[in-house]
This record gives structure tokens, sequence and C-alpha cells, in this order.
């Protein structure tokens, strides 16, 4: 009887010559294809691959656009990127809907009617920029250029340096918003405050463990795919362990070792009671200890190590884990078998998010991070919390001389807002407007953004981008129609990233930069334009050209000037590869540690700081003298942290945390004399939200979050994102909801002081009790058919709009959340919300 | 070049051809952008509205009485909401409105409509900001093969006049054909204005009995040579 080891034996017995000659099949590249490569289904045909970049989230991931006969047919991950391996997320791949959406704009757009009416007349591009080039002109002219203001949403790069330092700045103003009050403004200020740069790598590729307070890595993140494709591998492969606290068993809560559930806005407690554990279980004793070296806890710099661990021993006394408990609900047991595991499996990465930050004092809980991370000495090693890398371009910088720029002084928030808004209180621009005791803009321009919805307060929102008495003239540069562009006077339309030149940057998750492009897709549709164009355009009708031809030219030429990218093969490479980083680059850990040589600090202009100890260039300070920088010293003298060159430190100089938007010394400073100089507490410290003491029995705390297939606010018009995530009921407890006497999926009314939403409620254990959690992107009125579902003006009588078979679209959360700040660093609280929750129709 | 003897003239198909050109061609111009001043008054000969009449197309009373320059105004306006938005519109190309089709912009249709451009030897010209499914983009194709079959027929040439009635049988049949009457009713829903309505209603009409006029154009190509028709009207209904 035949069986399998019989079959093998006449293969064993086959000689070569019985085998016909020349192989039928033969090996064309050196290994399988995997990605870079497309085929249409219906023909066979190789899909044109463009290597691209994305712009659904920051992140901005190269890709690789497939186009078939001139239509954008699919994105995927482009493979050659060291940032990503080739992996793309649900966001990115659905982002063929930017350029499908059949309720795009495709020419410039006049009203005719009332503001907000939505009469409108198409314009030629002449007439539109005529238009607003004639106005900014006058305004130029009469020395008064601050007031255009121009608010900006998603603006990196490439675009940020032709629009904002090129065409802007030579235009002559400053009055310029962006949106990262909205985002994670707190993290950021709070990492100036400490080690300068104000964004943190997380360098899961060697961790042995993750510590996560508040962040959906997972779902979404600023750096989200390069992150969470490498934290997924971690965990499956080399099985670290990842705690994950978070008040929602999020998904990436779910994927972790443990969930620690957390009251709101307590995040901070927890990682102070973690480090009174570390420093009284002398924990920090090994890599902490050594790393106390560069880092400040008391005031002055002379503190040895051992005064360094007394001062942040007394520092954290009170902060016990029983204190703790109190506060957050996390058991003191498991505050302390988390900081010994932190403290003693190395390295560790220790990361938070907006749902630790976007609170009262949300500032302070990332300089509770940073000291946990500091003492247990898991900081810019690898398998920690490092120093951001990016790739570095250079580019043409335009007019050699530029104007002073004027600005109004709206942009940091109501007055007492936020004591060190290094990133603005952009969220409260318009209020500011309202105000007008700073002077309001008499055009208002937003770029990619979109202030009606995607700041809290509505309403409020719509009031006064609606009052042509408080702004005059308004314009919105955007490829769709949505809830802000509904209310401008005149509609650009930019082109959606897919049909768009730009360079990018984006910090690298293997600490080796990554430089890459976008190029277009396909030829804008219609009459699109890229602003950065635009822009090009307008400083021409109004006399001050750029120097540029186009963004491609400037691509181009940033290309030939970057020699990294022009020794790979400049502009043409990267056309065909998309990406590029130098393979003999290695990656950047410790870069605080680097020792200075003499010639770097002992030169003309360069003077320490005896004080903080400071080396840094009081010429390139723009002081006058040698004299008068000495007197006035570093920390004193305007924006000296620009000229930072270095930290003494026990006789030794070294590069230390260089500085940025604060005269910080190079030290990590957990001690700040700058932030206490404002009033704030020098060290992390707890204090509690005002409207959290003042909390009435019944009173819940609304927060948000994002999911996985959408961003905040401008995805929501593909279609393939919102047909995965359309709807977005609220999170309650089964104890908060039967306290009330709400069941799963009953219709609710969620109210605050700012007004009331209604929607569904998803009654789950996956939350806190005392705690709401509606997610973003949900809700639009105004914004094509997908995102508004079947409540779209024009959603009906069309194919794609009678697929739509899902029947809700969600509420807004933030028609009830206050444009509140974060009284540290401005940060809109968006976790902070005290709200009541009853069934719908139970009060009529 | 074969005799070809019609029971209708020559001059008279080539004729009639230019017709259907111009009449495509005035739709295409209607429907491609906001009509100008100019425009208006070179519509409202006493020719052309007395055509207009008889073809039952009617602009409504404004038209006869208001200045040109408040017409253009108001139907400018109308022309954006109508088919630009932003918002509320009625997106006038295939890709969009096809009935189960894929309902974006430039989706499959879209290749679809201009490799049968390609196919029978054009494309969109380079300035233009038209996706080629535009309703006006459509239109101005057919408009151009019309143009071409009466030159064709006053050329006598009869392979050639075969082929481009074949060529908007079946662009009718598989591309403008499938949407525009559902289109034209959507417009007629949503206008304000009768303008946009008169010509939505002379599209329907005078496209519902294209096809027709097509295969009998098509029938007179044989009328001295059987074969030839036959083999024209074969490759029609196939």
């Amino acid at each position: 009887m035949l069986n399998r080891r019989n079959f093998l034996q006449v293969g064993a017995a086959v000689p070569l010559s019985v085998l016909a000659g020349e192989a039928l099949v033969r090996r064309v590249s050196a290994g399988p294809v995997i990605g870079g490569k497309d085929f249409s289904p219906d023909t066979g045909k190789e899909r044109q691959a463009i290597p691209s970049a994305c712009w659904q989230c920051v992140t901005r991931c190269p890709n690789i656009s497939y186009v078939e006969d001139g239509r954008l047919v699919k994105i995927e991950g482009q493979p050659k990127s060291i940032r990503t391996n080739g992996v793309m997320c649900s966001k990115g791949q659905g982002g063929v809907g930017q350029f499908s959406d059949p309720d795009r704009i495709l020419y410039p757009m006049r009203r005719v009617g009332k503001r907000g009416e939505g009469k409108w007349k198409r314009v030629s591009w002449d007439e539109a920029l005529g238009e607003i080039a004639t106005r900014m002109k006058k305004l130029r002219d009469a020395g008064t250029p601050e007031k255009v203001m121009f608010h900006y949403g998603r603006m990196k790069a490439s675009h940020s340096k032709l629009i904002k330092s090129l065409f802007l700045a030579n235009y002559g103003t400053g009055t310029i918003g962006n949106h990262t009050s909205i985002c994670e403004a707190a993290k950021w200020t709070a990492q100036e405050m400490t080690w300068g740069g104000h964004y943190d790598n997380w360098d899961f590729d060697h961790a042995n463990y993750v510590l996560n307070f508040g962040s959906n890595v997972l779902e979404s993140h600023t750096n989200h795919i390069p992150t969470s494709h490498r934290l997924i591998a971690r965990l499956t492969e080399k099985r670290i362990r990842m705690v994950t606290f978070d008040i929602r068993l999020s998904n990436t809560a779910a994927k972790s070792s443990e969930w620690v559930p957390v009251k709101p806005g307590t995040d901070r407690a927890v990682i102070l009671a973690m480090c009174n554990v570390v420093m009284n279980e002398d924990l920090y004793k090994g890599d902490g200890e050594a790393f106390l070296k560069f880092v400040k806890v008391s005031t002055g710099r002379k503190a040895s190590i051992a005064d360094k661990v007394v001062a942040l021993k007394a520092h954290l006394t009170g902060y016990t884990p029983e204190w703790a408990e109190k506060i957050s609900g996390v058991p003191a047991g498991k505050i302390r078998t988390i900081a010994r595991d932190v403290a003693t499996v190395k390295p560790a990465c220790i990361i938070t998010y907006r749902g630790a930050v976007s609170h009262h004092h949300g500032a302070d809980t990332e300089r509770a991070a940073q000291m946990l991370a500091s003492i247990t000495g898991n900081i810019d090693r690898p398998g920690s919390r490092c120093k951001a890398v990016g790739a570095k371009w250079k580019y043409p910088k335009g007019p050699k001389k530029k104007p002073k720029t004027r600005k109004l002084k709206i942009l940091d928030g109501l007055p007492g807002a936020a004591k060190m808004p290094t990133h603005h209180v952009s969220h409260q621009v318009l209020k500011m407007i309202k105000d007008g005791s700073a002077g309001r803009p008499e055009i208002y321009m937003w770029y990619c953004y979109t202030p009606v919805y995607a700041n809290g307060e509505v309403q409020e929102n719509i009031d006064i981008l609606k009052d042509e008495k408080l702004i005059p003239f308004s314009v919105c540069v955007d490829p769709f129609y949505d809830e802000s562009a509904a209310l401008a006077d005149i509609i650009l339309p930019d082109t959606p990233y897919t049909e768009r030149w730009g360079w990018e940057d984006m910090v690298s998750p293997t600490q080796v930069p990554e430089y890459y492009i976008r190029q277009p897709a396909v030829k804008p549709l219609g009459e699109c334009r890229d602003f950065a164009d635009v822009c090009i355009d307008l400083a021409d009708r109004m006399g001050f050209p750029l120097g540029v031809k186009n963004h491609e030219d400037f691509v181009k030429a940033s290309c030939e000037m970057t020699s990294a990218v022009k020794a790979a093969g400049g502009f043409e490479y990267m056309k065909a590869n998309g990406v590029y980083h130098d393979p003999k680059v290695k990656p950047r850990y410790y870069s605080y540690m680097k020792v200075l040589k003499p010639d770097a600090y002992q030169k003309p202009g360069i003077v320490m700081d005896p004080a903080t100890g400071v080396y840094w260039n009081w010429k390139k300070a723009k002081v006058a003298s040698e004299e008068e920088a000495l007197k006035k010293g570093y920390t004193h003298t305007k924006k000296a942290y620009k000229a930072y060159v270095g930290q003494e430190i026990d006789g030794v100089v070294y590069s230390g945390f260089k500085p940025d938007k604060l005269n910080k010394s190079g030290y990590l400073e957990l001690y700040s004399e700058i932030v206490e100089a404002k009033g704030l507490p020098a060290m992390p410290s707890w204090t509690p939200a005002p409207e959290h003491e003042a909390m009435k029995s019944g009173d819940l705390i609304l927060t948000t979050f994002k999911v996985a297939a959408q961003i905040h606010s401008r995805s929501a018009n593909c279609k393939y994102l919102t047909e995965i995530s359309y709807d977005n009921p609220a999170w309650i407890n089964p104890v908060t909801a039967a306290a009330r006497g709400i069941a799963d999926g009953d219709a609710i009314k969620v109210k605050s002081e700012f007004g009331e939403i209604e929607t569904t409620a998803r009654v789950t254990p996956a939350i806190v009790p005392g705690a709401v959690a509606i997610s973003h992107h949900c809700g639009h009125w105004e914004y094509g058919r997908y995102a508004s579902g079947k409540k779209a003006p024009s959603g009906r009588n069309e194919p794609d709009s009678d697929r739509i078979w899902w029947t809700s679209n969600g509420t807004h959360p933030n028609w009830i959340i206050g444009n509140r700040a974060d009284p540290i660093s401005g940060q809109l609280r968006f976790m902070d919300t005290v709200v009541t929750l009853e069934k719908a129709g139970a009060s009529a | 070049m074969h005799d070809v003897t019609p029971t209708i003239g020559h001059d008279e198909l080539a004729k009639s051809a230019i017709e259907r050109s111009r009449l495509y061609g005035l739709l295409a111009t209607v429907f491609r952008r906001e009509p100008s001043v100019e425009f208006l008054c070179r519509l409202k000969t006493p020719e052309l509205m007395v055509a207009f009449s008889v073809a039952g197309v009617d602009f409504g009373d404004d038209f006869g009485t208001d200045p040109f320059a408040d017409i253009a105004e108001d139907l400018a306006i109308e022309y954006t909401r109508l088919f630009l938005g932003p918002g509320k519109h009625i997106s006038p190309h295939e890709s969009v409105q096809l009935k189960r089709g894929s309902g974006i912009l430039w989706g499959s249709e879209t290749s679809e409509v201009r490799q049968a451009y390609r196919a029978a030897g054009f494309d969109i010209g380079e300035p233009e900001t038209k996706i080629p499914d535009h309703l006006s983009v459509e239109l101005d194709f057919l408009s151009i093969l019309a143009r071409e079959e009466a030159q064709a027929w006053a050329e006598q040439d009869q392979g050639r006049t075969a082929k481009l009635l074949q060529l908007q049988h079946s662009f009718i049949t598989r591309h403008l054909g499938k949407w525009a009457a559902r289109f034209c009713a959507r417009v007629k829903e949503e206008s304000e204005f009768a303008f946009y309505p008169a010509f939505a209603d002379l599209l329907r009409g005078f496209l519902s009995g294209e096809k027709a006029d097509i295969v009998n154009r098509l029938s007179l190509i044989g009328a001295n040579d059987q074969q030839a028709g036959g083999d024209h009207l074969k490759t029609i209904n196939e």
C-alpha cells in the first residue's frame, strides 16, 4: 500500500537527467512581494503606486497611494518606512474617502445671504483672492497686519513652513492660533518645563515594562501606528507586562496585562504615591539615583545626590498610597505593587496622554510622570520615554528681510485662564474676540480646522462666528463643507492630502530620523488648490513674493538642500521611494549626557550663568554686552533659551536637557523656579479641580475619548470609516445606571452648566462608577452625507445615501463641555466636566 | 467611398445631425456653468424663444420681464445651490447619481466614461477642471459626435457615419441614458426658478427619443445597402 513515504521514495529516485531543462518559473525579486504593489481585481493590470504620506491624523504615516485609470482606489502602508514598517491604520486606509467624498467643495464660494444662511455663489479664484488680498493689503498698509487672524488645525512640516514661516511672517501678522490646547498642550508644556523639548517618544522596541496613564495608544495617538504596532509586537512576542490606568476599558486597556480603573482626573495622585513608594523603599537606588545627577529637585544648583533624595522624600511625604487610594479609588496595595514593578523591571516605559492630562493642573500630571520616570532611571534610555527624534529638513527661507510681526493678544485665553500657555489657549480665541478688550481681528481665516465643532461650548462658537460685528470678514480654507465652513464669508477649496505635495518630519520610534514626502496621487479635482500654493499667490498679489513657485518647487528645493536627502538622490529619489533614512545613523539615546568640548562653550559671546550653571550665548540672545548678560542673568533674559549652549554639572559641561519655550536650565527640572514664580507649585503636586471638590450627590464627571476608526473632527466624511464607527453612546457603569433607572440602550439626557444633549446609554462595567464617557467624532450636522447620516441635507435619492443603513450619527459632546483651561498650560479640560444624567423624558 | 442614397437626403440628415449637435451643445453649456448676461441675451432671441415655446420649454414669467443682470445673479446662486453646493446639492456626476452605482466622486463609472471618450479618440482638455462624468462633459461629447456625424453625412462616408452613430447609441445606452432622467427629475424637485427645470425637461424629452432616432438613422445608411445597414443595426442590438 502506498503511503507518503512511498511517494517520497519516488522523488528520491528521480535523477536530474529526467527533469526538463530550463525552469518555467523564475524568481524576479529577492523575496516575496510584501506591499508596494497592487493589481486591479478586474483587469489584473498593475496599479500605479505613488509613494506619499497620510494626513488623517498628526502621525502622518508614509503611505502608498494606488491609482487606477486616474482614480485613487486604495491606500496602504509604506513598507520601506522604518517608522511604520508598512503598517497602516484603518483611518489611513479609509483616506480614499477624502478623495471621493461626493460632498467635496470643488470651487471657491462666496456667501450671498446672511452669514450662516447657507446661500452661496461660486466665484473664480481670481475674484476670491482678489478680495482677500485687497482686504489684507489694506490692513498691512495701515500698519495693522495683526488684524488678520489665521487659525489652523493640522499644519505641519512643509505646510507650516510655507504658510506660517514664509507667508504669514512676511505679511507681518503674529495673530496665529493653533489647536494644541484642545489636543495635548498640558503634556507639551510640562515637558518643556522639565526636559525642554515638547514631545516624548516611547521606545517600546526595547521596553520590558509599560506603565500607561490615560493613553489609548492602540486606538489613537499622535504617533499612533509607529508606536502601537511595536507595542503589540512587544506584548505578544516578548510577553512584557503592561499596566493601564484608565477610567474606561479602552481597547488599549483590554490588551494590557492589567487594567486598573481610576477615578477621572486622579492619575496624578496615583503617580505621586508611586513616587512616594519608590523613594521610601529606596527603589530609586541604581539607575534612578545615578540619573538624579541631571535632575533638579530643589532651589539652586549645588545640591548633592543625597540632598536631592532628601528633598524628594520630603516633597512626597504626604503622598502615600493610602492617601492616593482615597482620591483615586485605586487600592494602596495595588499602587505599591506597580510602583515596585516599574522601579525594578528595567527598562520601563512610562506613558501618558490626554486621559491623564486633559484636566485641571493636567500639566502637573505630566510633570509627576517625569518624576516617576526620573527616579526609576527611565529617561532617554533604550526602552523608556525618550527625547523625540525627527527629520531636520533644510528649506528655502524666503525673503531675507521680514517685517516685524505684530499680534493681537487674544491667543492665550481670558485673563487669568492659564499661567504658562506655551502652546496658547486657542479654544478661547472666540471668547477673546467676543470680549474685545485685546482687540479684534478684521479678518478671521481658518485652515484645516473647525472652530465650531472642535472646541467646547459649540453654541457660543456658532454665535460668535455668525456675528458680523465681532468678526467682519471670515475665510474658511477646507476641502469640505462643515459646521464652521457654513459660517464663513468665503470658502477656498483646499486639496485633500491625496492631491498635494509636502515634506514630512514626524518623530521616529526608532530614534533614527526618517525623511519622507507627500506627493499627489491624482491631480486636484475641480478647482481645488493646495493652500500653500494659494499663499504664494496671495503674497504675489500683495507685492511680497516669497521666492518659490509652488509647493512642489518648495519640496524639490528642500530635497536638494537637505544633505542627507540630497546624498540619497534628492527629489527624484524621494519621488520614487517616498521615504529615506540613513542606515549608518545610530539611534539617539542619552543625548543629555554628551560632554561638550571646551571650544563649544569657551568662545566669545558665551557666558556661564552662575545661578543656573547654564552656558548661553548672550549675543544670540540679543543682549547688548556680556556685562549686561551677567547682570540680567539667563533666566531673566527674554527668550534666552534660544541661546542655550550647555549645562555645567560638577565641573563638566554637558549638552543637558536643552530648553525650549522656557528659560529653564539644562537639568531635567522637577523643581521649577519658573513655575514657582508664577505662583504654581514648584514640584508636581496634588491640586484638585475646584468643581470636583464641589460636586453634589448624583453629579458625575464627563470624559471623552477617541475610537480606532475616526480622528477627532475630519474623518467622518470618509464612508468606510463612518460605516465602521458612526455612533457614540454614552458609557455608564451599571451602578450609575441603576441608581437612575437607566437600562442599556435607553435614551438619556446629559446636562452640564453649558447645556444638555440627548444620547443613548451604553451600560457597561467597562467604565468606573461616577463617570460618563462619550467619544468624539460623531454628531455632525453640516459635514456631508456620511458624517451626518440621513440627516445630511444632500443625503437623499443618491445611491450612496440610500446605502447609509445606520440610523444614528451620534451626539457631539462638545455642546456641553466648557472651554475651560488648565490653569497651568491652558489645555482644554476635556475630561473634567461635571454633569448630571437622567433618562430622557424622566423630567417631563 | 460608397454611394449612399437614403430616403432622406444627405443634406437633411446632416442638417438634423447639426441640430442635434447644437442642442446637445446648448444643454452642455447650460449645465456647465452659471449663465452669463451675454448668454442669456443670446438665449432670448425671438427665433430661439419661439423654438423653446414650440418645444414646450417654459422659463417662467420672470424670464421675460426681469433685467438680465438680475436673472444672471439669481441663476448663479441657483446653479451653485443645485449643482455645486456647498452642502445640499445634486451632484451632476454619473458616478454619484447612477442607480446602484458607486455613489462616490470619481468612481469606477467615471473611469469607464473616460475610457469611452478615449476609445472614440477623445479626452478631456487639459485646462478643463470638470470631472469626466460631469453632465456637461457627457453632453459635450455627444454634441461633438453628432457634429462629426453631420460632416460624415455630408461627405457621404457611410462607414464613418455608422461608426459615429454607434458611438452615440452606445454612450447613451451605457452612460448618459442611465442617469440623466433621474437627475432631471431631481432638478425639477429642487429648483426655485423655472430655468433649470425647463432645461431638465428639454434634456429628458430629447434624450428619450435619441436612441430610436439613432437606430432610424442607421437604418437609413443601409437603404441602398441592406447588408451594411443590417450589420450596423446588429452591432447596436448586440
